[in-house]
């Protein structure tokens, strides 16, 4: 472990910055220089947790600093794009909260930026580093399961986000669905078709945006696989995330049973608890992303999931959302 | 420097658990470590860039006397602890401490006391307390939601045995390992009358060496009238096996971490799924709670919790099984001086 430590720039203190704050604070190779939101006094607050750091509301400042090394991006989905390039040309390496942007052209102009400008670049697709996802993916790599024939994978939000973010969010499947389609890609491959149906089940906020709140999804492989995608924007219950990988010579489940290791008893049954959302489900994850994203900046090596992976994603969703919209099979080669 | 609404620390001890306890440390806001002390200056070290401390020393005084120092947190081998903790209270500093304070009752007694005039807010390392399960078992008893309690049902089986050296300095299976479950105990049921234990040698014959057993099952009357029993072994080749259950009239609460990833595997008409495998993985959160609570505690100037009376009472209910083990008979906790 050397010294001289990472000087890092958090840019966005919401829900997710202060996740991040967290796990920035627990690395020891990492020292958070500033924190950085247009809302100065979330910035102010976010940096008071951390020892050495700034709070400001100018990204501009930070960016053009030699004292930055790396930024993480957990700002609102609209300024991804120009924040990443704007790193990218300072030469600081780039985190970025999903998606880069919402259209194809606008991610692959700042991906490009990223490619000319060299410097290492992750998307947060933080399920990959849960331990039940990475583990799935060694066993199947290591063909464990033979070859894969259905993947099945179930996303259900406790509770509708607010209209305002509902707005910018890009729909259902480029906001909510597209960390299935990432796994869907991470564990089984390539995806070469998609159909599509979605609903208004329960959100006027969604119908009055022309999105949907429950939408079914399924993907054609390249490799021959089949799969299917279920997505609610509402589970009473809690964050409802299971998924199955199933190949010829066995099946893969990826289920959190329960959040506390207790069962209680009573007349009538017995019962357990729930994970209520992304934060409690996938904290350790949140951790993991970070870590390895640091260690490949200090290693040199290229941090995974990059660029490649953030547009397959993406295109993915575009084409479940144009299938919805189309009522028909979309190819992933219509989207371009 | 630190700002003065930071809490310095003067962390003692960088073995594997001193590690463990100084990320998690990391991880706390208005916690700063100031000083990084172990015989061994390389591990000292080692400490000082993973916590970004200011000293790594071999001299554990001077990092409880430094000024900056506020809070002492104690990861060293147990027979120092009695010492540290006695070095820290009286340097007025307030103590985080490893169970247990020392394995011997007069000592404890001792500490503990020194403690008690002192009012030096000192907790002891009984993470079960703050892992959710166990912590969601005793709101939902405290609720009443069980009704009067009955019976309490313990087990833990530690995946490897120890080394014999380690064996000789633990105190023996009911001072270093059942005393987990003891604790529980008297956590989620009450404080504890009579207790009967049965203590054998199944495992390895270097515990008769060690004139300590690695199998034991000790009964419990507690003073509320329930019944209790705990299963104690030194091996589990299929991981890390704590489990436990309260029973009361109107339910009951089973708190046990099996699965440790959250993935199912199926193959050859056979499902599998992973196990913990030792304290750290099972217990990770725990860890890093007790941590937590016990610097909010500081913080907003309220006593921690497990403190030394807590410990000394947990000591006693051990010591008393212990010594029902070698003396073959039943021993009323009142045998066992206060």
């Amino acid at each position: 472990m050397s010294d001289v430590k990472l000087r890092v720039a958090l840019l966005g203190a919401g829900r997710i910055g202060q996740e991040h704050s967290r796990a920035l604070i627990a690395d020891p190779r990492v020292q958070v220089v500033a924190v950085c939101d247009p809302r100065l006094e979330a910035a102010r607050q976010t940096a008071a947790t951390i020892p050495g750091a700034v709070a400001t509301d100018e990204s501009r400042e930070i960016l053009s600093s030699s004292g930055v090394d790396a930024i993480i991006i957990c700002t609102p989905t609209d300024s991804h794009a120009l924040l990443i390039e704007e790193g990218a040309r300072a030469h600081k390496a780039v985190f970025c909260e999903k998606p880069v942007a919402l259209d194809l052209q606008r991610t692959r102009q700042a991906l490009r930026v990223v490619e000319e400008s060299g410097v290492p670049f992750q998307i947060g697709f933080q399920r990959r580093f849960d331990s039940g996802y990475a583990e799935a993916r060694k066993r199947i790599a290591r063909g464990l399961l033979g070859r894969i024939d259905q993947f099945r994978s179930v996303g259900r939000d406790p509770s509708p986000p607010p209209k305002e973010y509902l707005a910018k969010s890009g729909g259902l499947f480029l906001d909510q669905a597209i960390h299935e389609f990432d796994l869907a890609r991470f564990l089984v491959g390539e995806v070469h078709s998609v159909f599509a149906v979605g609903a208004v089940r329960f959100s006027h906020d969604a119908a009055e945006l022309g999105d949907v709140d429950t939408a079914t999804t399924i993907l054609n492989f390249e490799n021959g696989a089949l799969g299917v995608i279920e997505n609610s924007r509402r589970a009473v219950y809690g964050y409802d995330i299971v998924t199955e990988v199933f190949g010829e010579a066995g099946k893969l489940v990826v289920q959190a049973e329960r959040k506390t290791p207790l069962r209680l008893f009573r007349e009538g049954g017995s019962e357990q608890d729930h994970h209520h959302f992304f934060m409690d489900r996938f904290h350790d994850a949140f951790r993991a992303e970070l870590e390895v994203f640091f260690t490949a900046v200090l290693e040199r090596t290229k941090p995974s999931p990059g660029a490649a992976d953030a547009l397959g994603a993406l295109r993915i969703g575009l084409a479940a959302t144009s299938s919805q919209k189309l009522k028909r099979v979309v190819k992933l080669e219509e989207i371009d | 420097m630190k700002p003065s609404s930071t809490i310095g620390v003067g962390f003692l001890g960088l073995g594997r658990m001193g590690e463990t306890h100084l990320r998690n440390l990391g991880g706390l806001s208005d916690v700063q470590v100031i000083v990084v002390a172990d015989p061994n200056l390389q591990a000292a070290e080692y400490g000082k860039r993973l916590s970004g401390a200011e000293i790594a020393t071999t001299d554990v005084e001077q990092a409880i006397s430094h000024p900056s120092v506020d809070a002492v947190v104690i990861v060293t081998p147990t027979d120092t602890h009695a010492r540290l903790i006695e070095l820290a209270v009286r340097a007025g500093k307030a103590v985080f401490s490893e169970k247990p304070i020392a394995l011997d009752l007069k000592e404890t007694k001792r500490v503990v006391d020194l403690i008690g005039q002192s009012k030096a807010p000192v907790q002891l390392g009984f993470m079960r307390r703050y892992d959710p399960g166990y912590v969601s078992a005793k709101q939902r008893i405290d609720a009443g939601e069980l009704g009067r309690i009955e019976t309490f049902r313990a087990l833990s089986r530690d995946t490897y045995p120890p080394s014999l050296k380690f064996l000789r300095q633990s105190g023996g299976l009911f001072l270093d390992m059942a005393v987990h479950d003891l604790d529980l105990a008297r956590f989620l049921v009450g404080e504890v009358e009579e207790v009967h234990s049965w203590g054998t040698v199944l495992i390895d014959s270097r515990f008769a060496e060690a004139d300590d057993v690695d199998t034991a099952v000790t009964f419990l009357r507690f003073v509320n009238g329930a019944f209790g029993v705990v299963e104690t072994s030194r091996r589990s080749n299929w991981g890390y096996d704590i489990r436990t259950e309260v029973a009361g009239a109107e339910g009951k609460v089973v708190v046990e971490g099996v699965q440790k990833t959250p993935a199912v595997f199926s193959r050859n008409f056979t499902a599998t799924f992973d196990h913990f495998e030792n304290f750290p993985d099972r217990f990770a959160a725990g860890y890093r709670l007790e941590l937590e609570a016990f610097f909010k505690a500081l913080q907003e100037g309220q006593l921690p919790t497990p403190g030394a009376e807590d410990a000394l009472e947990t000591l006693r209910v051990a010591i008393a099984a212990a010594r029902s083990w070698r003396e073959k008979r039943s021993i009323k906790l009142s045998e066992i001086a206060t």
